[in-house]
């Protein structure tokens, strides 16, 4: 025995490793050899984070709906520009005075474990996201609703706004004509014979927020904690059936996960902007990018005395060259953006007041402004130097870049700007400050002086309302710029009864073209996320409104 | 012994209620809570107020904790934040991957360092000694992200012999044997993560031991009495240097522990420590504080774990 003995023993093990491995490998590519013959296979995609839980009306983010928008129908889907279409609907009616919402649903579909869909269902989820118990941040989609509020306070059985009228028809009635209503309407109908005797409040600790039951193009399989969902096609599916048989979904670090792409573990993975050179000489994989609906840009808070005058504003934008931003840190992954609003979205106006690189015009704005240059060569009025701190959140490389470049290009000009890093909950508490004792409070000037985020159209561009009109500032709302104006109260309250398109694009255009003239927030560029993808991955292609939104025509070949 | 050991228990409470105490004020004082990070246009400012009031976190700071330390009294660890999670379940479910792998590491450690140790101290100031001196170094201190990248790119990508990431592969549905063998290979490149500077520092803790134990009279005795090298250094030397090797046991389980945090972050490792870095970010307070406490209980009972060994290895030792 002794030392033989165990060099033996190493051996053996060793041995054995390798035949396991060699194992496996036959075994892989038997499989392969299957999917030459049949239309299925499996795509393996990566995450950065994974989901909290997988029922879309609980606090659902963007890691939740990449899951729960496969496993899930809603009645309403947006299309590419973002209008909707009907899913679970077959078509939708609206009243004359744009009040009565009459959904014709799909008639035969059921959900994966076997239970007929009906308008019980849809009117079980709406009348639920009201609940008195419901807390988890998706009842402003039932607000409009007649009887919401009431049902809510416990005042009444029912709401008196949602009416199923046979198994296929359900009618919604809105106490005012509201123009977003039907996007709101944007999320998964739950299962009323799995739920039905959970108190709302309850939901967020149901076994189903982690094996879901929807009606979706794909069914859940298993998820393991950390690590992966799986995902298998939907064969009864009533829309497009999944050329797929299954979709994984793992979740992991940006680079360990690029090392999985490689490997050939993974299919598809997101990939820093910065990372790109390294995956695009690759043979068996290609980049596709994901364009998105927001916009970074600074925001200024105007209760301090420099940003209150739009005229600072003005300068500190036409000092700003956005051009070489956008070429020396996004390249190709990025834009320019010189609307608040989405470029790629109805709600971008083609005619908008434009602030181009001038550091002269700046300059001369800022002296119209009452500043003057001081012997250190920094504007300043009334003895207060031009100068602020610019909060700069973690967690996105490019925007991090960005404020570095914006120093200097203030600085340029004759501003004293300091950048601090913190992280995305620490400048929340700057932007929506509270009082010692927890609860929220006004903006003061002392919170903060800049900051630099991105911001979006999820659904709608209502939701802009909350930041820009005048009654939702903190602590009622996220205008933490402090931005008033009465003109742009109007227009954001009008635009929200207007039925007519055409006109509800108008007034929202109209409030782009005074935020511009305004400049409240500076907007900087538009951001697309680049994903490398094998190639024996067909049909990904991804956008705006997920990853996975399209993933029923994905395909796999060898 | 046993007197002592109830003392000890007895001791351990009053230091962990001070601990969670620390670790609840800590998490405070960060800037942010949970809502916060879910800030949304569309919910309205009262909805997330009445959510906040519902999950106690308008209360003052002592009646939170208060709560908290009751709840914990009847063992319920209470529930994340925003998804209603249950934390003790969650905390079992990641629990095992890293018993598992800091369990690997751990084994690896001592597997790994005693022997070289010996060897160092056996070889002293020739070439293998400062070879593996330079080594030792390095092991501690080369950062575990850059070496666990670095050993992707090497094991992993370049020569293809393991895995990237993760714990099994996904989808594969091996098991028994297969799934043994599967697991080896995912575990093999983050356990030499974490284990490497407790390698290193195992080794030079052997090695000094050992030429402190080599100078001694017993040691010259059994060389002159022509025991064979082998005898003298394993039979008489290592085992009486492994005395003051046991403490580096006790003493390197919350080090793996906390070594887990990052290395199960970039090998995506489904353990605790990489919850606990998402937690953090999330800043979900309940999983935090439940994590902190465990890991307390864990470095508290290393601890104690040690100082028995101690006794148990070395008979003079009493308490």
């Amino acid at each position: 025995m002794g030392k033989k003995g165990f060099v033996g023993i190493i051996f053996l093990i060793f041995t054995l490793l390798l035949t396991a491995c060699s194992s496996t490998n036959n075994a892989e590519k038997a499989s392969t050899a299957e999917t030459e013959e049949v239309v299925g296979g499996t795509v393996t995609i990566a995450f950065n984070s994974e989901p909290g839980n997988l029922n879309p009306a609980i606090w659902a983010t963007t890691s939740d709906t990449d899951i729960t928008h496969m496993v899930f129908d809603s009645l309403v889907v947006p299309d590419q520009e973002l209008k909707m279409e009907g899913r679970l609907a077959e078509s939708w009616e609206v009243s004359e005075d744009g009040k009565i919402y009459t959904f014709k649903l799909k008639d035969g579909v059921t959900w994966h474990d076997g239970e007929a869909f009906t308008a019980d269902d849809v009117a079980f989820t709406f009348t639920s996201l009201a609940d008195g118990a419901y807390d988890s941040g998706a009842y402003w989609r039932v607000d409009p609703l007649v009887g919401a509020a009431e049902y809510k306070e416990g005042k009444a059985k029912s709401i008196e706004g949602i009416e199923v009228v046979d198994d296929t028809t359900i009618k919604f009635t809105t106490k005012e004509p509201f123009a977003p209503f039907v996007s709101g309407l944007f999320i998964g109908i739950l299962p009323e014979h799995v739920l039905k005797d959970v108190s709302p409040g309850e939901w967020a600790k149901h076994e189903s927020n982690r094996s879901p039951i929807g009606t979706g193009p794909f069914k859940f399989v298993k998820w393991e904690t950390g690590q992966y969902i799986e995902l298998e096609a939907n064969k009864d599916y009533f829309g497009e059936t999944p050329k797929l048989d299954r979709l994984i979904a793992r979740f992991g670090d940006a680079n360990t996960m690029l090392a999985s792409v490689l490997s050939k573990d993974v299919d598809i993975s997101p990939v820093p902007v910065s990372e790109t050179p390294s995956v695009e000489s690759l043979d068996y994989a290609s980049l596709v990018t994901q364009n998105s609906l927001s916009v970074y840009y600074v925001g200024f808070n105007t209760k301090s005395a420099h940003f209150d005058d739009p005229k600072v504003r003005q300068a500190l934008a036409h000092a700003v060259d956005k051009e070489s931003i956008v070429t020396s840190i996004l390249g190709e992954y990025g834009n320019i953006a010189d609307d608040i609003f989405p470029s790629k979205h109805w709600s971008h106006s083609p005619d908008l007041p434009i602030y181009d690189f001038d550091t002269a015009k700046s300059e001369q704005l800022l002296e119209e402004a009452g500043y003057e240059k001081n012997s250190e060569g920094i504007y300043e009025r009334d003895g207060n130097e031009l100068s602020f701190m610019m909060e700069v959140p973690t967690g996105t490389k490019e925007r991090e870049k960005s404020a570095v470049l914006l120093k200097q290009m203030w600085e340029k000009i004759g501003v004293k700007v300091e950048l601090r890093s913190l992280d995305f909950p620490t400048l929340v508490t700057k932007l929506l400050p509270k009082t010692d004792d927890g609860k929220q409070r006004e903006v003061t000037k002392d919170d903060y002086d800049a900051y630099i985020l991105g911001f979006g159209i999820e659904v709608d561009p209502d939701e802009y309302r909350s930041y820009f009109g005048s009654e939702y500032m903190p602590p009622n709302g996220y205008n933490f710029v402090g931005y008033s104006d009465q003109k742009v109260d109007e227009l954001l309250e009008a635009q929200t009864t207007e039925i007519d398109f055409d006109k509800r694009q108008q007034l929202i255009w109209d409030v782009s073209q005074k935020l511009a003239e305004d400049e409240i927030w500076i907007p900087l560029y538009e951001q697309e996320s680049p994903f490398v993808v094998n190639n024996r991955v067909n049909g990904f292609e991804p956008d705006f409104r997920g990853v996975t939104f399209s993933a029923e025509s994905w395909s796999v070949s060898e | 012994m046993k007197k002592y050991l109830i003392k000890r228990l007895l001791q351990s409470i009053p230091i962990l209620i001070g601990i969670t105490i620390m670790t609840f004020a800590i998490m405070q004082l960060a800037p942010g809570n949970p809502m916060q990070t879910m800030i949304d246009p569309k919910i309205s400012a009262e909805e997330m107020q009445r959510a906040q009031e519902n999950l106690g976190m308008n209360d003052s700071l002592p009646v939170q904790y208060v709560t908290w330390l009751k709840e914990i009294a009847q063992g319920n660890f209470g529930y994340t934040v925003k998804t209603g999670q249950s934390v003790g379940g969650l905390i079992v479910e990641r629990l095992p991957a890293t018993l598992l792998l800091t369990g690997t590491a751990f084994i690896m450690a001592f597997a790994i360092g005693v022997p070289l140790g010996v060897y160092s101290a056996t070889h002293r100031y020739k070439l293998p000694d400062y070879v593996l001196t330079v080594i030792s170094f390095v092991g501690i201190s080369i950062p575990s992200f850059f070496f666990g990248l670095a050993l992707i790119f090497i094991f992993a990508l370049k020569l293809g012999w393991l895995p990237t990431s993760g714990m099994i592969t996904v989808g594969a549905d091996y098991s028994g044997f297969q799934l043994f063998v599967d697991y080896l290979k995912h575990v093999t490149l983050p356990a030499i993560v974490l284990a490497l500077p407790t390698i290193a520092v195992v080794m030079r803790f052997t090695r000094s031991s050992m030429l402190e134990v080599l100078n001694q009279d017993f040691i010259r005795t059994a060389d002159s009495k022509g025991l064979s090298k082998k005898v003298v250094y394993l039979k008489h030397g290592l085992r009486n240097a492994l005395i003051p090797v046991i403490t580096i046991f006790g003493l390197s389980i919350p080090f793996l522990f906390g070594g887990a945090y990052i290395t199960e972050h970039i090998f995506n490792w489904p353990g605790m420590g990489s919850l606990g870095i998402q937690s953090i970010v999330a800043r979900e307070y309940p999983v935090i504080m439940a994590l902190n406490l465990f890991t307390s209980i864990l470095v508290m009972s290393g601890n104690l774990l040690a100082d028995v060994m101690y006794a148990w290895a070395d008979p003079r030792i009493r308490y």
